[in-house]
């Protein structure tokens, strides 16, 4: 198959690239922050599970402003279990999000302060069995949920990946305790095919007692009560869509390489799933 | 309320176990249970949608733990399977095992935790490992809580020794083996030689010793050591699973490969197990000498582990030189050697005899055994040929020379009758064995060419001769032509065309390029009929035996037993490679692999119980299913499906619900160049014990094949016939990436419209045309709705007016008018899709509508059910009027439910009272309804738990009153579904 074949099947992937984007995740991050207004007076996140580094990208282009002010007062913390070529302006820490000493650096990282997001795109590298798979990035959210529980001020916001599936709704049961207001948001840069969305999960508002727990499995008796959101700009691409290599009103078609490839051998933890 | 019975689950097989003399395994959240005839005999439904990872006996045998997810079950193995004991546990269960002489049961966690339990399932306790992280594999060692050891095998590529009784609540780490380079997938452990075996992403099996060659007592020491013994390699992707045996390794996983390995990590064996697909699952049973995989593509194999292979090499007592071998029918082994000698070599006696001296096949020589192996023919340089024929003893019948005195190039046997010479400048000659002497037949010609000799040659009907050349060319004789009837060219590429065989019409090639081909022969030549692609180049002959069809060839220096049907390769040994004089033949269960290698003839001698490789479960799909359509068959409780999906094949099966349900692949089509999405039939007639349909398969690359299926009944029995009729698919410039999503047919009169949606937005428009006895499909037209790709299809007929409804991904379901193109159509005028237009579009869905169904209602009314991407079932109650001819359509209600699903819904079904939806989230969902007052009640619901994992579809048929459904994703599951008495 040619190279550009991924570009004719892919819209986001070859507008990441024309775009300077290291990931086309980079629209997801983009048009929930388009229904949602996340990053509105944001100048602290931690960004986990953020190789090869486009979310951060956009932190970075969104939080440091001109006004030298807010500049100072930004902090972006990265975590990715790979390593991540350097983003200015972007700490970054190599480590298991799972693990607690991980989450010991990060909080190193935030002595006293708090901050205002934190967003997760963790996706496990996929062995294919759907129960498992689904278990274990429902793991990585729970953990960056934890991590949320320990740095996020009240009234800050929590993004995260989720694989739709059969206990999905025991999650978002959980997350009812901790955010006013629970979403399940699908960016227009999210396929229709793929069980991917995300979780929306707005104001931080803890009780006191609850700790996350580990438990997401299912249950028959609990029934789904967060609506669902589809976002996206007016006219935004749809990624189900084989859209012509030349688009009218476009520059001519060129076939670019991607922005930043990965850093470590892709079959350690690439993201199989569709 | 409803009964949901669920009838066939073929899905992942994630676990397998030997249990006395049964065989257990774990498809889903069911336990399949076959006797030792290998029969299945019950399935227990033991958890509702958790896939089963671990069936662990007791010691005693007695009792069995199953453990799948967070879920735990005791079963008593004496009286059924019934259930002892069951948790629903807050952790995952990574392994489990039973100490302390039953009364407890162990079982370690994926969050590192090993959890202590009564045999009755009450958690006594639950000990923390002190290092916190995830983990992907885990084994426990020893039958006492106070000596267990849990091997804890992390995503950072390390195995975590630990021993849960030594601590509190924290038990500290007290050896780590590093070295692997990602996720650790599986751990093992043999007490006996103390070698412990890990897995990895990295593609490794890796072996470990502990120092003092004993885990627990290495563990006890202050500093203990463990050795890697050694990194093996030979997987392509990750590896799985693996089991450590008294002599062996064996290891297995994401490749399909079973690999067997030395304890010094050399390898012994390989086998191909799931058609590519994962294996999931992996046990052995000693006694048996069987080992057992369950795999990806839904089926469970069993295969001997040793195969005991005698190899000799049989020296000849003077030492001669041999050239040529060939096998007698009684097993006898003969040889020509370099001075011209006819040698045999009695088995039984172990000793060689010299039958006749020929100096004219000295420095060469041709043997050839029949194909009854009862006669052999030997030809030389000058144009000699002896025959020896078989009784009691070897006996010579007759010399021969050409007049020509020619060097015999080849020499091919017909039949045991008949065989074919081939001289210099291209002379082929038949002769026949008459009586005590061979007279000359027909004569043949080659064509001029380079190597202008014969390398195969088979007699097939109407008198016909089938002669392979050198070159890969293909010549038909018929008897008082010099010259061939028909040249098939480069049958086969530059290396030649290995052998000829003629069966029931077909005449088959093989080749040195991979490659079978058929042929059939029509009217008055022989066309191509199939091609198929073989994993080895060198393909030589088909050895067929009771119902077995085995291929014969050599790959790179290894010569190759693979097995047709079942396409694998059963036995491989390295004897040097294709170049060379060899023979394979089986008596009773003896089989026996004779080559000449240095000179010498190397016998390899195994029993025939080593090419029995057993499918208890056969494979099936090895990946996820898009599409399927079903076909019930009149008069029969049987449906006929076909399915497809990622793994581009087709497959034609039978289901059967008489009485014990069985699920039967009948054939496997590879047809598509890309993912299949969607299948569609439409009935061409129905006659009294046969059914006749047009099929439509279609996905990636934007093709779209046409088939033919006829459904024959022979009183209980069913045959599908089912052949392809056309292959449409744009060679654009350039590769097509378009996808076809879904497709519908109108049918008017015998005229067969055929409509597309496409991932790139548009409505592909095609005619069914019917050209002399075969059909073909033509593109009328492409319509546009916009850029958003079109998700599915239905179309329907109301008020004289032809409707399709289309659903995609910007939640839209849109109803376009196809009268007038259908109306043209009928009347044979032009053509074109301009007059098709957008009547209504109802935005109903966030996002992509993954399911449509729709129902007809009296007054012009149509009720029409979406599930959708946002979780969401909708159901529109809309009316279609005729105002001034035009037909408009109004929404007079809709109905929203966002509660049921937590997940796509991609499975509707509507009928006159109930709807039922199905979900990736794995639930199915049944509701009666009504409509009063123009709006839709949903009456009372009721959810069934599927096994199925990505459910891409659903099917649901009425036949003989009873409503059945399948759910289709990574794999298929059957239900029949009836209303009980509120
Ligand atoms: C879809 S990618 C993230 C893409 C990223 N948001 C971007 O925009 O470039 C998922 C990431 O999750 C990471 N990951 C998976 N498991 C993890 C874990 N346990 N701890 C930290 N990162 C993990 C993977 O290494 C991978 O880089």
């Amino acid at each position: 198959m040619g190279k550009s074949s991924k570009d004719k099947r892919d819209i986001y992937y070859r507008k990441a690239k024309e775009q300077g984007w290291r990931a086309r995740s980079a629209f997801k991050l983009l048009q929930i922050d388009l229904q949602f207004n996340i990053f509105k007076d944001v100048t602290k996140v931690v960004d986990l599970c953020a190789a090869p580094g486009s979310w951060s990208q956009v932190l970075s282009q969104k939080l440091y402003v001109n006004d030298t002010d807010t500049k100072d007062n930004v902090k972006i913390v990265a975590v990715d279990l790979q390593p991540m070529a350097p983003l200015p302006g972007v700490i970054q820490i190599q480590g298991d999000i799972t693990k607690s000493t991980t989450i010991d650096v990060i909080l190193s990282h935030f002595n006293g302060i708090k901050a205002d997001l934190v967003i997760c795109d963790g996706a496990p590298d996929v062995i294919g069995l759907h129960s498992m798979d689904i278990y274990i990035q429902t793991q990585l959210v729970i953990s960056a949920l934890n991590i949320a529980c320990n740095v996020l001020k009240v009234g800050g916001h929590f993004v995260a990946k989720i694989y739709r599936g059969k206990s999905t709704h025991t999650i978002t049961k959980q997350l009812l305790k901790f955010f006013k207001e629970v979403t399940i948001a699908k960016p227009m840069s999210s396929r229709n095919s793929s069980i991917e969305a995300f979780v929306v999960c707005l104001d931080y508002s803890p009780t006191g007692f609850d700790a996350p727990s580990i438990n997401s499995f299912f249950t028959e008796d609990t029934v789904n009560i967060v609506p669902f959101v589809a976002c996206g700009e007016e006219n935004a691409f749809d990624s189900d869509t084989t859209y012509p290599l030349q688009l009218e009103g476009e520059d001519k078609y060129e076939y670019k390489e991607p922005v930043q490839g990965p850093i470590a051998p892709p079959y350690y933890f690439a993201d199989h799933i569709k | 309320m409803f009964a949901i019975v669920p009838l066939i689950t073929r899905t992942d097989v994630t676990c397998v176990s030997f249990i006395n003399d049964h065989i257990l395994a774990g498809i889903g959240g069911n336990v399949s249970i076959f006797d030792e005839h290998l029969e299945l005999t019950k399935t227990v439904i033991v958890f509702k949608g958790q896939q089963i990872f671990g069936i662990v006996p007791n010691g005693s045998q007695t009792k069995s733990l199953i453990y799948g997810e967070n879920q735990l079950k005791v079963l008593n193995n004496l009286d059924g399977y019934n259930q002892i004991a069951f948790i629903a546990f807050n952790e995952w269960i990574l392994s489990a095992k039973w100490i302390n002489l039953n009364q407890n049961i162990a079982t370690v966690s994926m969050h590192n935790n090993v959890t202590l339990w009564t045999s009755d399932l009450k958690v006594i306790q639950t000990i923390a490992c002190a290092e916190r992280c995830i983990l992907y594999s885990a084994h426990l060692v020893n039958d006492t809580w106070e000596d267990l050891i849990a091997l804890s095998g992390t995503v950072f590529s390390q195995i975590l020794l630990w021993c849960p009784s030594k601590g509190a609540n924290f038990s500290s780490v007290l050896a780590r083996l590093s070295g692997h380079k990602g996720v650790i997938f599986a751990i093992d452990y043999n007490e006996s030689t103390g070698v412990i075996c890990s897995t990895s992403d990295d593609r490794s099996a890796r072996l470990w010793i502990p120092k003092c060659k004993n885990l627990t007592s290495e563990l006890k020491l202050e500093k203990p050591e463990f050795l890697l013994k050694c990194t093996m390699f030979c997987h392509t992707a990750r590896v799985f699973r693996c089991l450590v045996l008294d002599d062996c390794i064996l290891t297995t996983g994401e490749d399909s490969l079973l690999v067997v390995w030395s304890l010094d990590g050399d390898i012994i064996r390989k086998i191909e197990t799931h058609q590519g697909a994962s294996v999931w699952s992996l046990a052995y049973n000693r006694r048996k000498n069987v080992v057992m995989t369950g795999g990806g593509d839904c089926g469970i194999t069993l295969f001997p582990l040793q195969q005991n292979i005698v190899q000799e090499e049989v020296a000849v007592t003077n030492s001669e030189l041999l050239k040529k071998t060939g096998i007698l029918s009684n097993g006898n082994i003969v040889c020509t050697s370099e001075k011209g000698a006819l040698l045999l070599y009695d088995i039984k006696k172990r000793h060689w005899f010299e039958i006749q001296k020929h100096e004219d096949l000295a420095s060469y020589s041709l043997l050839e055994v029949s194909k009854c192996r009862n006669l052999l023919a030997l030809a030389g340089y000058c144009g000699s040929i002896h025959v020896y024929k078989l009784d009691l003893h070897l006996v010579h019948i007759c010399t021969h020379v050409v007049s020509s005195k020619s060097r015999i190039f080849a020499l091919h046997w017909l039949s045991s009758e008949q065989f074919l010479t081939c001289e210099a400048e291209g002379r082929l000659q038949v002769w026949s064995i008459i009586e005590k002497d061979i007279s000359p037949k027909s004569q043949f010609i080659l064509p001029l060419s380079k190597e202008r000799w014969t390398t195969s040659s088979c007699i097939c009907n109407h008198g016909h001769i089938a002669v392979g050349d050198r070159k890969g060319n293909i010549y038909i004789f018929v008897s008082g032509n010099l010259t061939p009837l028909q040249i098939i060219k480069k049958a086969h590429n530059y290396q030649g065309v290995t052998n000829l065989y003629f069966k029931e019409n077909v005449l088959v090639s093989l080749g040195r390029n991979s490659t079978v081909k058929c042929y059939q022969f029509y009217k008055t030549t022989f066309s191509t009929l199939s091609l198929d692609k073989l994993p080895f180049s060198w393909i030589t002959s088909i050895y067929e035996d009771n119902n077995n069809q085995y291929l014969l060839g050599f790959l790179g220096n290894e010569f190759v037993v693979w097995d047709y049907k079942k396409r694998r390769t059963l036995f491989q040994f390295h004897c040097g490679g294709g170049h060379r004089s060899w023979d394979f033949y089986k008596i009773d269960d003896n089989i026996t692999f004779a080559f000449i290698k240095e000179r010498r003839v190397n016998l390899i001698q195994f029993n025939s119980n080593v090419l029995n490789i057993k499918d208890l479960v056969n494979g099936f799909h090895f990946n996820e299913i898009n599409g399927a359509a079903c076909f019930p068959v009149v008069g029969l409780k049987k449906t006929v499906l076909i399915s497809g999906g990622e793994d581009t094949t087709l497959r034609v099966s039978i289901i059967d619900y008489e009485e014990q349900p069985k699920f039967t692949t009948k054939s496997v089509f590879k047809s598509h160049l890309s993912s299949i999405r969607t299948i569609i039939g439409c009935k061409l007639k129905s006659e009294l014990e046969c059914e006749e349909y047009l099929v439509f398969s279609a996905g990636g690359r934007a093709q779209i094949i046409l088939w033919n299926l006829e459904i024959v009944t022979r009183g209980e029995e069913v045959v599908p016939v089912f052949s392809e009729k056309y292959s449409y698919y744009e060679q654009l410039n350039d590769e097509s990436e378009t996808r076809i999503m879904d497709l519908c047919t109108i049918v008017v009169n015998a005229c067969v419209i055929l409509i597309a949606a496409t991932s790139n937005g548009t409505l592909k428009i095609f005619w069914v045309v019917k050209d002399a006895g075969d059909y073909k499909i033509e593109l009328i037209g492409d319509v546009l709705y916009k850029l958003k790709c079109i998700l599915k299809l239905k179309n329907l007929t109301i008020h004289d007016h032809h409707v399709v409804l289309s659903t995609s991904t910007d939640g839209n379901i849109v109803f376009w008018d196809f009268t007038s193109l259908v109306n043209e159509l009928l009347n044979n005028c032009t053509k074109d899709v301009k007059s098709i237009h957008i009547i209504k579009s109802i935005h109903s869905h966030a996002s992509g509508i993954n399911s449509l169904d729709y129902k007809i209602l009296d007054n012009n009314q149509c009720l029409v059910l979406t599930g959708g991407d946002d979780n969401t079932i909708n159901v529109a109650l809309v009316s279609f009027d005729l105002r001034n001819a035009k037909l408009t359509i109004e929404v007079l209600s809709t109905f929203t439910d966002s509660e049921s699903h937590c997940a796509q819904v991609t499975g509707a079904f509507l009928n006159d009272d109930h709807f039922v939806t199905s979900s990736i989230d794995q639930k199915l969902n049944i509701s009666k309804w009504k409509v009063e007052n123009n709006r839709f009640i949903c009456q009372y619901k009721q959810t069934h738990t599927c096994n199925i994992a990505d459910i891409q579809g659903m099917q649901i048929w009425k036949h003989f009153n009873i409503l059945y459904a399948i759910v289709y994703g990574k794999g298929i599951e059957l239900y029949q579904i009836s209303e009980t008495e509120r």
